[in-house]
């Protein structure tokens, strides 16, 4: 049985970040650059998250060509009532400006 | 150019298989008290090339299977992309589908510098996936260091020539069991494989030690000179049956 703890600062920084637009996908690299983390912080914590149903993922259904489809993210329900309680618990912060948004993804199974 | 690329890579895999044996003969040669003889030297390099053959071949054979199925591909990629594909075929089975998103990401990043940070991130956590039971990881290293510690204290004191072995043999193996254990979904009681692994492991040791002992006991076995006749050393004449080895002994 997993052992309920208190998320880290990065983790809490992911789950805020996709709870800005809970219904739009995400990708993992945008993520890394719109939170200023590096891969190696984000995707373990991704891995945990969707571990723990707190994210849902999917696949792009229409990459441009020559492209491998890319891997998508957003939070599931209790993902979202996770990011809820995070953000009662954290000090009032600015929104964060996203950058690069690029193209909506279309995704296979949404 | 993958074809050259294939027999480039195969000459290199053979040297490197061959080059500990044409080092063990070099060695051989200088390590002789006496300069040897031209019919010595050839029969030496005749024995390292019976038993250094059959490795170089099966060597050369392994690279041009891998080659076949995925060298040719991995040919295509550049340095960040190699490492990623590299360290995403270390996943367990359920994480393989996050080792192909790392990988399709890594196609977004533009430049070398960004290229290698974010490979050598998602590396690091193909590598080392998350897994919740850190804690037992992090005993099985500290075992690990003290395991290796103790091994080279124990054969510093009883067989000093023994201790790169032990070091080195003591130190893969904790590094490998708590690599393994870091990377196991679940800690749990392990089947018979392990165990049986174990115990071939515990019997290569115990027969490089012993050898490690022999040689260190009988150094005249190892001198490079014919065997000859000599007085019985002092542990030979508390045992006397050991006068029975061959005159190999010295």
């Amino acid at each position: 049985m997993t052992r309920a703890r208190r998320p880290s600062a990065q983790t809490t920084a992911v789950v805020l970040a996709l709870a800005d637009e809970p219904a739009t996908w995400r990708y993992g690299y945008e993520l890394c650059q719109h939170l200023g983390l590096k891969a190696g912080s984000v995707y373990p914590i991704l891995m945990r998250l969707a571990d723990r149903g707190l994210l849902e993922t999917a696949w792009e259904t229409d990459p441009p060509a020559g492209r491998p489809p890319r891997h998508l993210y957003r939070l599931t329900g209790p993902g979202r009532a996770l990011a809820g309680r995070l953000a009662a618990e954290a000090p009032a912060r600015p929104a964060p400006a996203r950058r690069g948004a690029g193209r909506r993804p279309r995704l296979e199974g949404t | 150019m993958n074809r050259t690329v294939g027999r480039v890579g195969g000459l290199a895999i053979s040297v490197v298989a061959a080059a500990p044996f044409v080092y063990l003969w070099v060695v051989s040669m200088r390590g002789a008290d006496d300069p040897l003889t031209f019919r010595a030297r050839l029969d030496m390099a005749i024995w390292i090339a019976v038993f250094g053959t059959p490795w170089t071949v099966a060597a050369r054979l392994l690279w041009r299977a891998w080659w076949r199925e995925a060298g040719a591909r991995l040919s295509t990629l550049d340095g960040p992309a190699l490492l990623l594909a590299a360290a995403a075929a270390t996943l367990p089975a359920d994480r393989r589908d996050w080792g192909a998103a790392m990988t399709a990401e890594l196609a977004q990043v533009q430049g070398p510098a960004s290229r290698w940070r974010f490979a050598a991130g998602c590396a690091r956590a193909a590598v080392l996936p998350p897994r919740d039971h850190r804690a037992a990881a992090g005993v099985a290293g500290a075992l690990a260091v003290t395991a290796t510690a103790a091994a080279a204290l124990a054969t510093g004191a009883a067989l000093p020539a023994g201790r790169v072995f032990a070091l080195t043999f003591v130190g893969l193996l904790g590094g490998l069991a708590t690599l393994t254990l870091a990377r196991s979904r679940r800690v749990r009681r392990a089947g018979p494989g392990p165990a049986i692994a174990g115990l071939a492991l515990a019997g290569i040791a115990g027969c490089l030690g012993l050898t490690t002992w022999y040689l260190a006991e009988y150094p005249s076995t190892h001198s490079g000179h014919p065997p000859t006749i000599s007085p019985p050393s002092r542990r030979e004449r508390r045992w006397p049956w050991r006068c029975c080895w061959p005159a190999a002994s010295g």
